[in-house]
């Protein structure tokens, strides 16, 4: 049987968040997809105006749609589908992961996707690790999008508007609230610390979910920088106005993908100064000014200035950042002998 | 021609012509039930299209950002019909080397990571492209590269096959063909110069790879445009490198190891080269600067162009050092530069800066 003359059933199906999940084959190219069938009701149509922005976003990140037909359901109704590409991957692990730098690059992509998710207006509402896949290519799509509104009416619905310990306490209140894509942040903080190959303590799991000590990610995650520590516990904050947005998130995390991996060079005439992980400072000593510049894994910084020494043209001060490309004069405008130094950061580019 | 709001399927509207290849007629569409803008492509009158579908089946198998996705594949009336992923820009040619004459090593860096993540994802997926060459790329947000995609593998077998055609006829370097006229720049040896039933692998993809940034990093061919390239090839002559890379200190460090890549790619032995995924590796070690690129125009240059400064449209201009223009053209006033900048005072200070045609 062809659904909507296109796509043949493989008979393997299962419940998302959405709905009903059935792979399929499109005739038309010869490759699976997914066809998604929505829950009725009110939502579908404010379902499928998310699904059009997520194209529009066009995220690396996000799945694709692909397809949307309408199939006749049960009693003589209609059901709308979805079709949508097939991932063919796995999905994140709870409990699988190791804090290294596999581990930071992982979510750094989930934080990607998720800031451009919610830079599209969009928030996800059910993340987790197994709405997360990796595909052959190492790229990590945010799957199952769509999750209900209506939070916090009753248990019923409630039971499938989330999922128990990535949910946010404000998920859990008597009457309804707003969403906000600090919902998403919390499920984010939950899931950095599911991944990992360590027990969460019952906090987390308790409905509503009760709060964690402030030092709670430092001391159960000690592998973790000082400030990734600190916005994934801001993540998982109970006051929804501290935590962070993703874009945030994925900027920290970025920083320490390229922590001490950057290079400064400092060309004068033919003379040739790098600084990097390896020699961390140069310190430029001249009878008309004096130039120390640090490296400290993440930027150039001046650490001391003295004399006639200019960077840009402008006047350095002591903790000042380095342009990323800029010259560097020792000697003022009434001098004959000045000297310039040009001063060029560069690193290796974080790619998903 | 395909007039404007025909719908094809029920759901594609076209809406204009936008480019014709040696085989096919390209539109821009809207899919009416997604709401998103995406190609349509169809054969050329009179060209045959028995592989049509074959070849866009194999295209819908690979998966990757910087491969431009396949959609839907049908026919109507007897003629098939492909949908694929719109890329709002230009073709690589158009987007850089149409303003360029070449492009400095940090854009090259970036460039090249891209279209070596997209190779390797197609070769994952056991497909080889087979004409690689700047045609066949769409960039958007011009030297910005917001998005770099490889098209058109669909109409890899269908080149595959003009090219045995050749081979067959005789010697595919003296076919009269378009098609293999416009591939031989970027054409591997192992393919130029096989015989009959010979399919080379692979590793054609990463030599023309190779020839492709040798064009984009100095603006030549490395082995000369059409029926230059066989000859040059057969004599194993390939064009050097200008000097303008290497001769600044401050472009050296990153030409250098950008110019080792390069010529590890047109190994002549397909062995020597590198495999896509090891390609990938070695472009993630280039070190770069990767900032937002400007358009503008140089105006009153001082000490004979030593250095000068940049308008652009409601922005403060910038100033720039010659030592930060790339390559052997100098930045003259009113010549237009494509430039990143830094803090500075009082003005902004651009490097690198390429100079426009």
């Amino acid at each position: 049987m062809l659904i909507a003359d296109r796509y043949e059933p493989t008979g393997a199906s299962a419940c998302g968040g959405m709905g009903e999940v059935h792979k399929c084959v499109d005739r038309h190219l010869g490759r699976d997809v997914m066809l998604k069938k929505m829950r009725q009701g009110k939502n579908v149509a404010r379902l499928i105006d998310e699904q059009k922005a997520l194209v529009k976003l066009r995220s690396k990140h996000v799945v694709q749609l692909l397809d949307i037909i309408v199939v006749d359901g049960n009693f003589g109704s209609k059901d709308v589908c979805l079709a949508l590409e097939h991932i063919d991957g796995r999905d994140l692990q709870e409990g699988s992961w190791e804090p290294n730098e596999d581990f930071i690059k992982a979510l750094w992509q989930v934080a990607s996707g998720l800031a451009d998710i919610h830079e599209a207006g969009i928030i996800h509402r059910d993340i987790k690790p197994n709405n997360m896949r990796v595909d052959g290519e190492g790229v990590i799509k945010i799957l199952d999008f769509g999750l209900a509104r209506e939070a916090g009416k009753d248990d019923k619905t409630r039971s499938i508007i989330g999922t128990v310990g990535y949910m946010a306490p404000e998920l859990w209140g008597e009457k309804t609230i707003s969403f906000s894509s600090a919902v998403d942040a919390y499920a984010f903080g939950v899931m950095a610390l599911a991944l990992l190959n360590r027990t969460l303590p019952k906090e987390f799991s308790q409905s509503p979910p009760a709060p964690v000590p402030s030092s709670f990610v430092t001391s159960h995650i000690p592998e973790f920088s000082r400030e990734i520590s600190c916005v994934i516990q801001d993540c998982l904050s109970h006051d929804v106005a501290h935590r962070p947005s993703l874009a945030q998130v994925r900027d920290i995390l970025a920083r320490y993908i390229l922590k001490d991996r950057h290079r400064a060079r400092m060309v004068m005439g033919s003379t040739v100064y790098e600084i990097n992980s390896g020699k961390r400072d140069v310190n430029l000593k001249s009878p008309i000014g004096n130039l120390h510049v640090h490296y400290d894994g993440f930027s150039f910084s001046v650490r001391s200035a003295s004399g006639e020494v200019w960077i840009n043209n402008g006047t350095p001060k002591e903790g000042m950042k380095m342009p990323p490309a800029c010259v560097i004069t020792f000697g003022g405008s009434q001098r004959r002998n000045r000297h310039f130094l040009t001063f060029d950061v560069s690193n290796p580019e974080v790619m998903a | 021609m395909i007039d404007p709001g025909t719908i094809f399927a029920g759901r594609y509207e076209v809406c204009a012509h936008i480019g014709q290849g040696g085989m096919q007629d390209v539109y821009r569409a809207t899919d009416l039930r997604i709401d998103q803008d995406v190609v349509l492509k169809t054969p050329l009158a009179g060209q045959q299209h028995r592989r049509f579908r074959a070849s866009a089946q194999i295209a819908a198998h690979v998966n990757h950002h910087n491969i431009a996705k396949t959609y839907d594949y049908f026919k109507e009336e007897g003629i098939p019909y492909l949908i694929e992923e719109f890329v709002d820009g230009e073709t690589l040619d158009e987007a850089l080397l149409g303003k360029a004459y070449y492009i400095d090593p940090h854009l090259g860096a970036r460039l090249f990571q891209y279209l070596a993540k997209g190779v390797a994802a197609s070769h994952h997926a056991n497909v080889v492209h087979r004409d690689l060459k700047p045609s066949n790329i769409m960039v958007s947000g011009g030297f910005n590269l917001y998005s770099v995609k490889i098209t058109d593998f669909g109409i890899a077998t269908f080149t595959e096959e003009v090219f045995e055609e050749a081979a067959n006829a005789g010697d595919l370097t003296r076919s009269t063909s378009g098609t293999v006229k416009g591939a031989l720049p970027y054409m591997a040896p192992e393919m130029m110069f096989r015989s009959p039933g010979e399919h080379p692998g692979a590793a054609i993809d990463i030599w023309a790879l190779g020839a492709l940034m040798f064009r984009m990093l100095t603006g030549e061919y490395p082995f000369g445009a059409g029926f230059e390239a066989p000859a040059n090839i057969k004599l194993k002559r390939r064009a050097t490198w200008p000097a303008f890379m290497t001769t600044s200190l401050q472009f050296s460090p990153l030409s250098q190891p950008l110019q080792e890549l390069v010529e590890k790619c047109l190994g002549w032995d397909p062995c020597d080269r590198p495999t896509a995924d090891h390609l990938v590796k070695l472009c993630e070690e280039l070190c770069y600067f990767n900032a937002p690129r400007d358009v503008g125009r140089v105006a009153n240059t001082k000490y004979s162009g030593a250095f000068g400064f940049i308008e652009l449209r409601g922005k403060p201009n910038v100033f720039f050092n010659s030592d930060s223009v790339y390559g052997d053209r100098k930045a003259t006033n009113d010549t237009q530069v494509s430039f990143s900048s830094c803090p500075g005072a009082p003005q902004y200070r651009a490097h690198p800066v390429i100079v426009l045609k």
